[in-house]
């Protein structure tokens, strides 16, 4: 029970006490006010008359004693009375039923009032003559005694009602900052560092609201800088130490991104076509030098919309999206000339070629960098320091062909289902299986399988990703449904399905009819993907928890998406890029950055998964940093 | 003179609340010798002389008859203390004196002698049924007045003490004087009592004599 409640049904108790005594004694005072009032006017009729009956009791059967007692006896607020002579014979009695009339049974006999008698000796001359008794009415102490009950309960109920109404306000207005602690509190341990704004003013709590903000702000703090260093972090691992030119995990990355954002430009791949003889020339101070302005060269291009790479020793390579062939030539040409000119500077006529690719969105990524040094062979047939560029966009289908094959998978039901990637918690003795991934194979009409890949990027181009999504996901809660699944399974979603209403409808339906627990559903996108809308992605979260499942980011990397923001984003899990996981041991940020990750995401309540961990060594790496699931 | 008549009557109610609230506890009264210090501290010697005597005539008077009580008690305060009316001891239009203050300071009106005779026949004894305060009209001195009677039977005629003729006489003869009302001073007690503003609820409760004893056990009150 809330304390809002206890305090409302304390107090209500002690008020509903308080007005209950009170009104007891009230009208408690008011029957001992109505007798003694009663006997005071009884008393004060039995002297006067006895004063004014005075001068007659000399004949005690003169009509006018008779006449006189009448005309005060009817009034009617008597109920008798009596005249007896000094001997104690009666010479006049009158007398009245009692009526209660307007008063309930229950009253008399819960409260009986006193019936006042009240005596007065009559003289005569020197005399006594007689003694006059009179006894009161009491209908009308009944009547008034109801009445003013009655009044006395109403004005009680009334000031008890709004009394009670005045302490709900004030036990608002009161409890409200503790609610405010509550929910910050919360917040708090679901990752948001939240501060209370308005502090409240009662002394303890407002003490109480201060040290949570100042916890919440030191927790904030500190997460923001373990982030800042995160971002440090990734940024050295993506970079080539010697010519701080991105690596080739990072030109992957970005290709794979360009290609399925639906992104066509031009690649470029140079090679010193022999570094280690030039290295036997100059020495290996000289060839530093020399990679170090050359990658100078690769990165003043970056202004004109390109980002550069050294992918191995003597390999290079740029991304140009956007380029159209005429763009590529002028960037061409200018790289020529400059390479030629550092050539120059170190006597060195033939420094490099170029191998020149375009690419769109139907190109294959795994034929494209073959494609490239294809190219490359080629451009070392032209010329000194030349360039070659091949406008194939390495597709093995033309887009019509996608289509097809896009719309037959769709129409006929076509995706299959496979759970791989496992990932399993180490934390205990024994390793238990704690997320798997459902992996979708298209084949076309011959029976080869298509690039997965390429065929969602394709999907989308057509706008037939939200129905490829439903398809699939479909599909993967009827194979979850017939092999009883039990461990939670990451599930694909293009961005266009988690921003969009219509597929959370369709999902929140199909889920209704669905025997599978949601909580073994991890939704999915890149975090490339989702850092281009976050909003979209964020309420796509919220919407999943209301269903009871939850939320994953693929590929995550804290310079894609701050680690301060996942809990924003309602995020259950991240999965690690690869490259983070491997080949640890050659990079002692990689493991700082993993212990840095387990520690921020404990904070945040966000579980890790770092997948593909061959390696054995990156293996132990990993599970000693604690991260939360490792597949293998 | 008719208001003034009218101030009396209801004097006459305040002494009858007295005489009906008091008399068990003159009775027990017990004047020591502190209370006598104090007496003569505050007024004189003659005071406490008063006092002492009135002790006394209460002590020796238990056995008499009601005939010799009566004259014991008449005499006692008809030659032992002065009439002064209230404006000239007091200073106020009625003051109702304690019996002690009475005694004390030697001099009252006629409610006073009247209340004073009262406490005292109770105390020695007479029994309360025969006492009225009876409120008369001096027809000599043109004033209403008020004297303590007794009846030895409710059909007798009663004697009247006075402060004016200082012999007991019965009423019949006394031409000078016509009675207007006499009062038990039970029935009256609560009239009076509301009209002083008094609490009135309980007649046990109410008790005006402890107001006297009040003022007596504190002099500067």
């Amino acid at each position: 029970m809330s304390l809002s409640k206890q305090l409302l049904i304390l107090i209500t108790l002690i008020f509903f006490i308080v007005f209950s005594v009170n009104f007891v004694l009230s009208v408690g005072n008011i029957k001992s006010y109505l007798e003694i009032e009663s006997e005071i006017h009884v008393q004060d009729t039995a002297t006067s008359l006895g004063l004014s009956l005075s001068p007659h009791m000399s004949d005690t059967q003169d009509p006018i004693i008779r006449t006189m007692m009448n005309a005060i006896f009817d009034m009617g607020y008597f109920k008798e009375m009596r005249l007896i002579d000094v001997e104690g014979n009666d010479l006049v009695t009158l007398s009245n039923p009692a009526q209660m009339e307007g008063v309930p049974q229950w009253l008399i006999k819960l409260m009986p009032m006193k019936v006042a008698t009240a005596v007065s000796e009559i003289s005569s001359g020197w005399n006594i003559s007689g003694t006059l008794y009179v006894t009161t009415n009491p209908g009308y102490g009944y009547l008034k005694l109801y009445e003013q009950g009655k009044a006395t309960l109403k004005f009680s109920l009334l000031i008890f009602f709004g009394a009670l109404g005045l302490l709900i306000l004030v036990l608002r207005f009161t409890l409200q900052s503790l609610k405010e602690i509550e929910k910050q509190a919360n917040e708090i341990s679901s990752g948001n560092f939240t501060i209370i704004q308005n502090l409240p003013w009662t002394l303890e709590v407002k003490s109480v609201a201060q040290a949570m903000n100042s916890m919440s702000h030191k927790i904030g703090n500190m997460i923001a800088r373990l982030n800042n260093k995160l971002e440090s972090l990734s940024e050295n691992l993506k970079r080539d130490s010697l010519t701080n030119l991105l690596n080739q995990a990072t030109f992957n990355v970005n290709l794979k991104l360009a290609l399925s954002s639906g992104q066509y430009g031009y690649a470029i791949f140079i090679k010193f076509d022999d570094l280690a003889l030039i290295t036997k020339q100059l020495g290996n101070e000289a060839v530093n030098s020399l990679l170090k302005d050359f990658a100078t060269i690769l990165l003043a291009s970056e202004k004109a919309g390109t980002s550069s790479y050294r992918l191995y020793g003597s390999e290079f390579a740029l991304l140009c999206p956007a380029y159209d062939d005429v763009a590529i030539n002028e960037l061409a040409e200018q790289l020529k000339q400059q390479i030629t000119e550092l050539g120059q500077q170190n006597n060195i006529d033939d420094l490099v070629h170029m191998g020149i690719i375009r690419f769109a969105r139907s190109s294959d990524f795994e034929k494209l960098l073959p494609a490239m040094r294809e190219a490359y062979e080629q451009s070392r047939n032209i010329g000194s320091n030349a360039y070659f560029i091949k406008e194939d966009s390495v597709s093995s289908m033309s887009e019509l062909d996608w289509k097809a094959a896009i719309n037959s998978a769709i129409e006929n039901n076509m995706p299959e289902i496979t759970f791989t990637s496992e990932a399993y918690n180490y934390s205990d003795d024994t390793a238990v299986k704690v997320m798997e991934e459902a992996f979708t194979i298209v084949k076309d009409s011959v029976g080869n399988t298509l690039s997965i890949g390429t065929f969602f990027s394709m999907a989308q181009e057509f706008g037939l990703e939200e129905e490829l999504d439903k398809c699939i996901v479909n599909k993967i809660l009827l194979l979850m449904e017939e092999i009883q699944q039990s461990v939670p399974v990451t599930i694909n979603l293009s961005m266009t399905s988690v921003a969009s209403s219509t597929f959370s409808a369709w999902l929140q339906a199909r889920l209704e009819h669905s025997i599978v627990r949601p909580e073994l559903l991890a939704f999915s996108v890149t975090a490339y993907s989702a850092a281009k809308d976050l909003t979209a992605f964020a309420n796509f979260s919220i919407f999943v928890k209301s269903l009871g499942a939850k939320t994953l980011l693929k590929r995550y990397s804290s310079d894609i998406i701050a680690i301060d923001m996942l809990k924003e984003l309602h995020i259950d899990y991240i999965r690690l890029a690869r490259d983070l996981t491997s080949d640890i041991g050659s990079n002692s940020n990689k493991l700082d950055l993993l212990e840095i990750m387990h520690e921020v995401s404990h904070l945040l309540d966000v579980r890790v998964i770092a997948e593909d961990v061959a390696d054995d060594d990156d293996f132990e790496l990993v599970k000693n940093a604690g991260i939360y699931g490792i597949g293998r | 003179m008719f208001a003034k008549q009218n101030y009396k009557f209801l004097c006459g109610i305040v002494i009858a609340v007295c005489l009906g609230a008091s008399l068990p506890i003159i009775a027990d009264l017990n004047i020591t010798e502190a209370f006598l210090i104090n007496i003569e501290q505050k007024y004189n010697k003659f005071a406490r002389k008063r006092v002492e005597s009135w002790q006394e005539l209460i002590e020796v008077s238990q056995d008499l008859t009601d005939d010799e009580k009566l004259n014991v008690v008449n005499n006692f305060f008809n030659s032992n203390v002065m009439f002064i009316d209230d404006q000239a001891l007091w200073g106020k239009e009625d003051y109702w004196a304690t019996p002690m203050e009475f005694l004390s300071i030697g001099a009252g009106d006629c409610e006073d002698y009247s209340i004073a005779k009262y406490f005292t026949l109770k105390a020695i004894g007479v029994a309360e049924e025969k006492l009225r305060l009876t409120y008369v009209k001096a027809i000599n001195i043109g004033q209403a007045h008020m004297v303590l009677t007794y009846f030895k039977d409710k059909r007798s005629i009663p004697v009247v003490l006075d402060n004016l003729d200082t012999d007991i006489k019965p009423a019949n003869l006394r031409k000078d004087l016509v009675p207007v009302y006499s009062f038990n001073g039970g029935g009256l007690w609560l009239a009076k009592a509301r009209g002083s503003g008094k609490r009135v609820g309980d007649a046990s409760r109410l008790s005006l004599w402890e107001d006297l004893e009040s003022r007596m056990n504190n002099p500067d009150n």
